[in-house]
C-alpha cells in the first residue's frame, strides 16, 4: 500500500484535506499485529460514540517493514476518512532493541498534529500503536471531555493492579505532580487527546529532537500544556492490552527513558515550576471500573539485593551526586535485610531531586547519571512491595498519596538547590 | 729554559683568558635570558590564574563533564594546572633560548634534537591524558552496566578495562617516544594477553550463574526471576 502514502507537505486530495470534526491519529512501527485492530477500534469510536461529527484517522507509520502500512489499509472501511502519512525515523532509532513506545514519536505526532491542523480539527487524539491496543471505548473516552466538556489535555487513567507501574507511581506521577502542581495519575501514557486550540500552540513552539524518545514526546505535550494554562482533565479507559516488548527492555534502560523525558522538560520549564505552588487535581471523566484483582505476590528480596550490590559498587559515583545525610541513610538501608528494608518516602523525593539537578549541572556523564539510578531504585521498589504486600486498593492510593506529599515537601530543597548549585558541595 | 716556560704559561694564560672572554659573554646572555624568560613565566602564571578564577573556570570543568581533570591538577584546581603548564611551556622555552646563546655546536645541537623530538612528547601526553579519560569513562560505563546486569564481579571488570586502556595508552606512549622499542611492544604484548585472560577468568567465572540463568531462560525451564513480575512501565 505504499502508494497510498501521503507524504506530508506534499498534498493530500481536496476531500481528506476538508474541515473534520476530529482527527484520530494513529501511530505505528511495525506493528502489524495491532495496526488492524487499532484502526477498526478508532472507525468504530468514531462511527459508534460520535456519529454527528465529521472525523478522519490518520495513520502515520514510521516506514514499517512488516506489513504495517498494507494491514491498517486494508482495516479502514471508509476510505475517505482514512489517510495515512510517514514521517522519519532516524537509523539509530530503528536498530535500538530496547527503545519503549514508537520510535521517532515527535516526528509522528507533528505529522498527526499538521494534518489536524489543516483539517481544522477540533479534537485530535494520538494512539501510540507500538505500545498496545487502547481499551474498548477508550478512544471514545479520550476525545468526549474535548468534544463535550471544552478540556484542553486529556491524559489516560488505564486501571492497573499494585505492583504495576513502579517507575509511574514512584517517581513520574509524584515528579509531575510536585513540579508542575497537577494531579495527572498517568502523564505520559502514551495516548492523548488535544483540543484545536492547544493543537494549534503546540504547533508554534519548537519541537522535541526526531531522535528524541516516545516519552519525551508525551512529556513535552504535557508540560506545555501545564504551562501554557490549558485545562487538563484526565479519562478512566479500563485495563490496558499492553503490547510484549521483544526483547524484554532492561529495568535500567526504562528508567533512563522516563527520566530522561523528565529532566529534559524540568530543565526547559525551570522558569515555570519554580512559581507553581499546592497541587490541584485535574477532572476525571470516563466509566468507573472494578479495581483489578490481586496480582501474584512479588518477592523483593532479590531488588533489595540488587540495591546492596549497587551502593558497594557505585559508592564514588554516588558521593558525586547525594548529600552525606542521604549518603548515611543509603548505608543504614545496605546493612538490612530485605524484609526490614524501608525507603522512607522524604529522602526517595531527595534522591531524585539529587539526581535532577546532577543532571541539569552534567556533574557526571548523564547516561552514567541515569545508570547509577536503577539500583537505588531497585530499593525503592523493594520497600514499595513489602509496604504494599497487604494492601488493598484504597491503602494503595494511600500511599502514593503519601509518596507525592513527600515529593511536594521537598520541592523546596529541589528550589533551593536548583537556584544555588554552588552552595552545596557533595 | 725560564723564558721558554714563561712564554708557555703566558700563551695559555692569553688562550683562556681570550676563551673566557669569548664565553662570558654568552653566559651573562645565558642568565639574563633565563631572568627574563622566568619574570615572564611568573607574570603569565599570574595573569592566567585570575583570568581563570574570575570565569570561574574550575566550576566551568566541572560542568562540561570534565571532572576527571581535577585528579590530575595540582590541589585539584585545573585552574592551577594551566597556569602551571603555561610556567613550565615559558621557562622550557627560555631555557633552550638561553643554551643557545652560549653559541656552542653542542648545545645548537642539543636544541635542535629537542625541538624535533618536541612533537613526540607532546603527542605521547595527548595520548596519556586521552587514554586517561577514556579509560576512566569506560570503566564507569563497565562498573554500571554491570552493577544493573547484577554481576558480582561487578567492580574487578571495571577495574581491568580501566587498566587494560591504559596500558594501551602507555604502550603508544612509550612507542611514540622512540622509549624500548621492541622490549616495550613484547612486554605490552603479554601484558595485554595476561590481562584479557583474566578478564575472560573473571567473567566466566563471575557470571557463571547468569549465564546459566540465561540459557534456562531461553530454555523456558524456570519462571521469570521475581523482580521482573514487578511491572516497571
Amino acid at each position: 500500500m505504499p502508494d497510498a502514502i501521503t507524504q506530508p507537505g506534499n498534498g493530500e486530495s481536496s476531500a481528506l484535506a476538508a474541515a473534520v470534526d476530529v482527527v484520530i491519529g494513529v501511530l505505528t512501527y511495525n506493528s502489524a499485529d495491532y495496526a488492524a485492530d487499532v484502526i477498526r477500534d478508532a472507525e468504530h469510536s468514531l462511527t459508534a460514540c460520535f456519529p454527528g461529527r465529521r472525523g478522519v484517522i490518520v495513520h502515520a507509520d514510521g516506514g514499517s517493514k512488516d506489513g504495517t502500512q498494507e494491514h491498517a489499509a486494508a482495516a479502514a472501511k471508509d476510505k475517505d476518512a482514512f489517510v495515512q502519512i510517514a514521517y522519519t525515523i532516524y537509523p539509530a532509532q530503528k536498530i535500538y532493541p530496547e527503545w519503549i513506545g514508537v520510535p521517532g514519536k515527535a516526528n509522528g505526532v507533528q505529522a498527526v498534529f499538521a494534518a489536524a491542523q489543516a483539517r481544522e480539527a477540533r479534537a485530535c487524539i494520538i494512539v501510540d500503536a507500538t505500545v498496545g491496543r487502547p481499551a474498548e471505548g477508550a478512544i471514545a473516552n479520550l476525545l468526549r471531555p474535548v468534544l463535550e466538556k471544552e478540556m484542553d489535555f486529556v491524559a489516560p487513567c488505564y486501571i492497573r493492579h499494585k505492583y504495576d507501574g513502579a517507575i509511574l507511581n514512584g517517581i513520574v506521577y509524584p515528579f509531575i505532580r510536585a513540579l508542575y502542581s497537577r494531579r495527572v495519575h498517568q502523564p505520559i501514557g502514551g495516548d492523548y487527546a488535544v483540543s484545536g486550540k492547544l493543537l494549534r500552540h503546540l504547533m508554534s513552539q519548537v519541537w522535541p529532537d526526531g531522535d528524541s524518545t516516545s516519552w519525551d514526546a508525551d512529556a513535552w505535550a504535557i508540560v506545555h500544556s501545564f504551562s501554557g494554562g490549558f485545562r487538563i482533565a484526565e479519562a478512566a479507559l479500563g485495563p490496558r492490552h499492553v503490547r510484549p516488548h521483544d526483547p524484554s527492555p532492561e529495568t535500567s534502560s526504562i528508567l533512563a527513558q522516563a527520566l530522561g523525558s523528565l529532566f529534559i522538560e524540568m530543565n526547559r520549564s525551570a522558569g515555570f515550576w519554580q512559581r507553581t505552588r499546592a497541587s490541584q487535581a485535574v477532572p476525571g471523566f470516563g466509566p468507573h471500573f472494578d479495581p483489578p484483582a490481586d496480582p501474584a505476590p512479588v518477592d523483593p528480596a532479590p531488588m533489595a539485593q540488587s540495591f546492596r550490590l549497587g551502593y558497594q559498587n557505585l559508592l564514588d559515583i554516588y558521593r558525586m551526586i547525594l548529600p552525606p545525610a542521604t549518603l548515611l541513610e543509603l548505608k543504614r538501608m545496605s546493612l538490612q535485610g530485605a524484609d526490614d528494608m524501608r525507603f522512607d518516602d522524604m529522602l526517595w523525593a531527595r534522591v531524585i531531586y539529587d539526581f535532577a539537578l546532577a543532571w541539569r549541572t552534567r556533574s557526571l556523564d548523564r547516561a552514567h547519571l541515569l545508570g547509577a539510578l536503577t539500583p537505588l531504585y531497585l530499593g525503592w521498589a523493594a520497600s514499595w512491595v513489602r509496604s504494599l504486600r497487604d494492601a488493598g486498593p484504597a491503602e494503595v492510593e494511600e500511599r502514593i498519596e503519601a509518596l507525592c506529599s513527600a515529593y511536594e515537601s521537598q520541592k523546596g530543597y529541589l528550589i533551593s538547590r536548583w537556584r544555588w548549585p554552588d552552595r552545596f558541595n557533595p | 729554559m725560564s723564558d721558554s716556560l714563561n712564554e708557555m704559561l703566558r700563551q695559555t694564560m692569553a688562550r683562556i683568558t681570550s676563551a673566557l672572554a669569548d664565553f662570558l659573554p654568552g653566559l651573562l646572555a645565558f642568565f639574563v635570558i633565563l631572568l627574563l624568560t622566568t619574570v615572564v613565566a611568573f607574570t603569565l602564571r599570574i595573569i592566567i590564574r585570575r583570568a581563570l578564577q574570575r570565569m570561574a573556570f574550575d566550576s566551568r570543568v566541572d560542568q562540561w563533564g570534565l571532572s576527571a581533570v581535577n585528579e590530575w591538577s595540582p590541589a585539584n584546581s585545573p585552574t592551577l594546572l594551566i597556569a602551571q603548564a603555561a610556567f613550565l611551556s615559558v621557562l622550557l622555552v627560555g631555557l633552550l633560548l638561553a643554551v643557545s646563546a652560549l653559541d656552542t655546536q653542542l648545545t645548537s645541537q642539543l636544541i635542535v634534537e629537542l625541538f624535533n623530538y618536541l612533537p613526540h612528547v607532546a603527542a605521547a601526553i595527548f595520548i596519556l591524558l586521552a587514554g586517561s579519560l577514556i579509560s576512566r569513562f569506560l570503566a564507569r560505563s563497565v562498573l554500571i552496566g554491570a552493577v544493573n546486569l547484577q554481576i558480582q564481579s561487578a567492580k574487578l571488570l571495571s577495574v581491568g578495562v580501566k587498566w587494560l586502556v591504559i596500558t594501551l595508552a602507555v604502550a603508544m606512549a612509550l612507542d611514540h617516544l622512540r622509549i624500548g622499542g621492541a622490549v616495550v611492544q613484547i612486554s605490552f604484548a603479554i601484558l595485554f594477553g595476561g590481562i584479557v585472560l583474566a578478564l575472560a577468568l573473571a567473567v566466566g567465572l563471575g557470571s557463571k550463574e547468569m549465564v546459566r540463568q540465561s540459557w534456562e531462560r531461553q530454555s523456558d525451564r524456570i519462571d521469570r526471576e521475581p523482580e521482573e513480575q514487578l511491572h516497571h512501565l
